[in-house]
Parts: structure tokens; C-alpha cells; sequence
């Protein structure tokens, strides 16, 4: 008999207030760390006491903050926001399906009727008009202005050195994600790293499910990249194992293999010309091993075919099926 | 967690009871024309309105909509670490957690399906019921919410729309198909394996727990046909499974399929006293297979793999 767990952080509501009261009492988050941004400290409060009622992308964004995730909005929202929210779900379909001419012409649509004085519809334009600027592979200047100016809507002191009350949402990581792998100016000084850890623990402790899923491999992803760039196989290796292990709490696949054949690169490159070789070999092969049957399965035949030069090359070894 | 299309679940709901829409249009008080672009879902159904339409339909309404308050929050992770407990087999933590839970819980017919399934699964667990008396605990906590299921279950009446199950339901009729294969009824579990299939299909739930649910089932499916001896059926379906796992992402069933599909490989070369399949394929099949299981840290999987490697070809499947 198959198992199969329910996932759980996802909730229909009816009453967002008591919602964001019960979790905000439960993590001890300030009023302001969740409403930062979104709203004013005593618009939250009354949110709270069920005397205020906001629209859809609002409560969306509050409860993404504590790491709650909504769906079925559809039967409770005025006709006003039903329909901005049908755009919204239309946009996030059509981006998966790569249609971005039909994304444009919905984000046009959305920004004519879209509330002026909420900083969440704003910020959910931008972050699409620079989702497909990456994919008509844009320049990182133009990538990055967009990022910005969406991620300093919500969270308009995270230029700040200190984000340690930060609290965030999941478009928030995302952005911040990106601006990080495409390199915003206003940041390379910083520490990428720390910050990336930052809230690699926060979304541990308080996301679950899909979201935590999701915001967590792109935050792992990120921090071995950063640890290919420096070029240090032992930080490498630990943030691969550290993604493996994240990716198979739950059912996916994605990501797998190309982790699996960056280990065996960094195992190959710390230890091929030490005296460790003998006993890492066996343990890079098996690597090799992982992530060629993977790419392989997956229809990765390019891929597939890099794993079995690296073997043949630096391993001196044949892949035989 | 699924988004439910609301306007598939009114029709569904309304055709499986063989209602018209000019019926229902009476019994709810909107005209004929609403009831029908409601259900293509041109037309947005407010809250009052949904509810009376899903009491004239005999349906359960409050899960498919807004329903959770601040005091339910708690539940919901008393739910899962519940599940988690059970899924490890551990059994008297789950009874600890589950007498929590009925404490907690609302009485409403939703709550109470859920409550009766779960005691049924860990007494059945724990050896204090039979088979026979889980099916009828379940079957009992199925007619909470849905009034007859096996009459959903005749091929006419599912075979143009199904029947519209909420994901609650669809899991305690997956119990309830895997308790009819353990006393040995597995075409019963077969029908409501298919069944399931068959609903789904009509696509009013969406999202991609959804489609994960549905390869799951078919797995299920795939070892009642197992067990009935139709191997070449079960490989079928499990290259069906391999396919979709594969475009799903679902990467926990990948390395399951193809192991499956070697078992029945295996199977077909006995009964036909010929190499129907040759070894090397076979071989070849479980390498791929452990080595994606072994990929996930799937190390149940895995074992599974090596030691059913080892006892076919006497050598260690990481021999190179």
C-alpha cells in the first residue's frame, strides 16, 4: 500500500485574521515583521479582529510571510477582485506554459485595473515583467532593475546590513534569489552567503509543503553556485548533500542528477592527486553512476553524454549499461 | 492539497444523481441560463448560493470551500505529524495523536469520515480488527459524506463523467480498495481502482497533487492485476506509470516502475518457460532502477532492488 501524505500548509480560509493571529502568536513574530510593506501595523490589527477585509493578493502575500499558503479564494471574492485574481492565476499558467506574449498582454491588462494604493499588485507586475525579460535572456541590468524595484516594494529597508528580523515571503526569496544570481550591483559586496543561510533557516523552521519545498531548493541551488564560483570543493560538497537531502524529503526528481555529477566533480577535483584517492573513488564513480541513470531516464541525453566523457576522461573508467 | 473547479463539481455532482439544470435552477432559485454558465465557469457562484446548491445535490459542502478559522489551524498539524506517525508504523504514537484529534475536531460529517478512516487503518495495523471489519469501518465513514459508492462504480454510470470524489474521499476508497485485496477480492479492488481513474479524468480537481495521486493509484492497480496473475496488463500499465512519473516529476515512482516492470518480466519468463524477456534487459532495467532509487536516498527502494538483483544475477549490483 502506497503512502501518501496530505500536505497540510495549505488552507482555505474564511477568516484570515484569526489565521494570521493564531501563527503570529505561535512563531512570537512582531505585528510588524508580518505586515512590513503590505500594510500599516493597525490595518493588521484589525485584520485581525475581523473588522477589515483586504483583497486577495493581500491576504495572499500576509499569510506568505508566515509561510501559509492559500488556494480556493474563488468563491469568497468580490467580483472586483475575482477578477484580478483570474488574471493573476491566467499569468502564472501561461508563464509555465512559456506564452509570454499572452503574459504581456494580461500584465497590460492587469495594470489598468489593478488597486494603486496596494503595493502587492505592483510588485507582482514586476516580478513578471523581469521573469520574462530572463527568458528573452535580457541584460542583467535590465533583469536586475525590475527585481529591485518589485523586491523594494514589500520590503523597502533590504538594503539594510542587518535582515535578521526579517520575515519573508516567497516572492520576496525569489527575488531576492534572483538579484543574487544575476549579480544586482547594489549587492556584490555583500554576503551573499550569510544571507542565503538566513533564510534558508527561516523557511526550515516556519514554511511547509510545496512553498518550502520550492523556495528551498532555489536558495540551496544558489549557495552551490556561489561555492562553484569561489571554487571550494569542500563547501560544495556540503551544499550538495545538504540540496540531495532537501529535494528527497519529498517526491521530485529535478535538479537531482545535476547535483549528483557536481559532487563527483568536486570529489574528482579535491582528491584525485592526494592519497585519499583510493577510498573517494569508489564513492565519485557511484556519483557518476547516480546522475548519469537520472539525466538518462529523464531524457537528458546531452547531459548524459557529459557524465560519460567526465568518466572516460578524468576517471579513466567506462560507464557500461 | 487540489484546487477543485467549482463548476465541474456542480455538473458532476448534478449529473450523477440525474438532475437537470432546469432542476436545479428551481431548487436553488437562479434561472436555468446561471446554473449553466456557473457550471462552464463563466459565471462566479457566490458563497449562499454554492452551499444551497450543493444541499439540493446531496452533497458535503463546506470542504470544497472556505472553511478553516483560527481554531482549526492547530488541527492541521496535529493531522499531519497523525500521518507522518502512521506512514513510519508507529503505531501507538498514532493512537496518542489520534485521541488528541478527536478531542479537537468539529463534528461534521467531513471531519468525522476522516476520524472513523484513520482508527479503522491503525486497529487493522495494530491487530485489534480484521480485514472484514476495517472494509466495513470504512465503507461506514464513506457513507458519511458520499451515499452509495458502488453504484458510482457500474461502468454506465461513470462512463461518460465520473463521479466528482473529494480528495478525502478519493484516499479512503484507496484504503478501501487495498482492504479488499487483503481478503482476497481483488476484483472489487480492481472496480474502485478504475473507478477512481475514471473520475479523475473529468479533470474537476487540478494541480499536481493530483497527478501524482492518479500514478499512485495506477500503481495500486498495477499490483492488484499482479496479484490476479494478468502480468502482461500490469506492464502495460506500469510503462504507463514510468512515462508519467518521468513527465511528472514524481521521482519516487520512476525507480519503482521499472523494478515492477522487471518483477513481471520475471514473472512472464516462469510461466512461459522461454526468455520471453532476456536477462540483459532485465539486468539493465534494475541498474537503472537502483541507481535512481539510490539517487533519492529511496534506501527502502533500493534494497529492494539489490537484494532481488543479487538473488537473480549472484553478484552485487555495484560491482564495476
Amino acid at each position: 500500500m502506497l503512502d501518501l501524505t496530505i500536505e497540510e500548509n495549505v488552507m482555505e480560509i474564511n477568516t484570515l485574521g484569526e489565521l494570521l493571529k493564531y501563527y503570529r502568536e505561535k512563531y512570537d513574530f512582531s505585528q510588524k515583521s508580518i505586515c512590513n510593506g503590505i500594510c500599516s501595523i493597525s490595518t493588521l490589527s484589525r485584520i485581525e479582529g475581523g473588522k477589515k477585509v483586504v483583497d486577495s493578493l493581500v491576504a495572499e502575500t500576509l499569510l506568505g510571510r508566515i509561510g501559509k499558503e492559500v488556494i480556493q479564494f474563488e468563491l469568497i471574492l468580490n467580483d472586483e477582485d475575482y477578477q484580478l485574481w483570474n488574471i493573476r492565476e491566467k499569468i502564472k499558467k501561461y508563464m509555465k506554459e512559456e506564452k509570454y506574449l499572452k503574459v504581456k498582454q494580461l500584465l497590460d491588462e492587469y495594470q489598468l485595473i489593478m488597486p494603486r494604493d496596494e503595493s502587492v499588485h505592483e510588485q507582482f507586475v514586476l516580478f513578471f515583467q523581469a521573469k520574462i525579460k530572463i527568458a528573452e535572456k535580457a541584460s542583467y541590468e535590465e533583469i536586475n532593475g525590475l527585481l529591485y524595484r518589485s523586491l523594494k516594494l514589500t520590503k523597502p529597508e533590504i538594503d539594510n546590513r542587518n535582515q535578521e528580523n526579517f520575515i519573508y515571503h516567497p516572492l520576496e526569496i525569489e527575488l531576492i534569489v534572483l538579484l543574487m544570481h544575476y549579480q544586482y550591483e547594489g549587492w556584490k559586496q555583500k554576503d551573499k552567503e550569510k544571507n542565503l543561510l538566513y533564510m534558508f533557516l527561516y523557511i526550515k523552521k516556519i514554511y511547509s509543503g510545496r512553498q518550502k519545498e520550492e523556495s528551498g531548493i532555489m536558495i540551496l541551488m544558489e549557495l552551490v553556485e556561489i561555492s562553484q564560483k569561489l571554487e571550494n570543493d569542500l563547501q560544495i560538497i556540503k551544499y550538495v548533500d545538504e540540496a540531495i537531502e532537501f529535494i528527497t524529503q519529498g517526491r521530485g526528481i529535478d535538479n537531482i542528477a545535476k547535483l549528483h555529477f557536481i559532487k563527483a566533480q568536486a570529489i574528482e577535483n579535491l582528491y584525485h592527486k592526494s592519497e585519499k584517492w583510493q577510498e573517494s573513488e569508489k564513492s565519485c564513480k557511484e556519483e557518476c553512476l547516480m546522475a548519469y541513470y537520472v539525466f538518462d531516464i529523464t531524457g537528458q541525453k546531452q547531459e548524459s553524454k557529459t557524465v560519460k566523457k567526465f568518466c572516460k576522461e578524468k576517471l579513466k573508467w567506462q560507464i557500461i549499461e | 492539497m487540489a484546487n477543485y473547479r467549482v463548476g465541474d463539481i456542480i455538473r458532476l455532482a448534478r449529473k450523477s444523481i440525474g438532475m437537470s439544470q432546469e432542476e436545479l435552477a428551481l431548487e436553488s432559485g437562479v434561472t436555468p441560463e446561471t446554473i449553466s454558465r456557473i457550471e462552464l465557469g463563466k459565471h462566479k457562484v457566490t458563497q449562499k448560493t454554492y452551499q444551497k446548491i450543493m444541499e439540493r445535490l446531496n452533497r458535503f459542502s463546506v470542504r470544497n470551500y472556505a472553511i478553516c478559522t483560527g481554531k482549526d489551524a492547530g488541527i492541521i498539524e496535529e493531522k499531519k505529524l497523525l500521518e507522518d506517525t502512521i506512514s513510519k508504523f508507529e503505531l501507538e504514537k498514532a493512537e496518542k495523536y489520534l485521541e488528541i484529534l478527536k478531542e479537537k475536531v468539529e463534528d461534521n460529517p467531513e471531519n468525522n469520515q476522516y476520524i472513523m478512516k484513520v482508527e479503522a487503518i491503525i486497529n487493522y495495523n495494530n491487530h485489534k480488527i480484521s480485514a472484514e471489519d476495517m472494509i466495513k469501518k470504512l465503507e461506514e465513514s464513506l457513507r458519511l459524506t458520499v451515499d452509495n459508492y458502488e453504484k458510482y462504480m457500474e461502468y454506465e454510470n461513470y462512463k461518460e463523467d465520473g463521479y466528482p470524489y473529494t480528495e478525502q474521499e478519493i484516499i479512503t476508497l484507496m484504503n478501501l480498495a487495498d482492504a479488499y485485496g487483503y481478503i482476497g477480492m481483488h476484483e472489487k479492488n480492481e472496480k474502485i481502482l478504475k473507478m477512481l481513474l475514471e473520475c479523475l479524468d473529468s479533470g474537476y480537481i487540478e494541480g499536481s497533487v493530483i497527478k501524482n495521486l492518479k500514478i499512485a493509484i495506477k500503481r495500486n492497480l498495477s499490483v492488484t492485476l499482479e496479484s490476479m496473475g494478468r502480468y502482461e496488463e500490469a506492464m502495460d500499465l506500469l510503462n504507463n506509470i514510468l512515462q508519467e512519473s518521468i513527465k511528472n516529476e514524481y521521482g519516487l515512482m520512476i525507480s519503482i516502475a521499472l523494478y515492477d516492470i522487471t518483477w513481471n518480466m520475471q514473472k512472464l519468463n516462469e510461466l512461459s518457460g522461454t526468455e520471453l524477456y532476456k536477462m540483459e534487459d532485465i539486468k539493465r532495467k534494475k541498474r537503472q532502477a537502483y541507481y535512481i532509487a539510490a539517487a533519492r536516498n529511496d534506501n527502502y527502494t533500493k534494497r529492494i532492488i539489490n537484494n532481488s538483483y543479487e538473488k537473480l544475477f549472484h553478484e552485487n549490483i555495484m560491482e564495476k
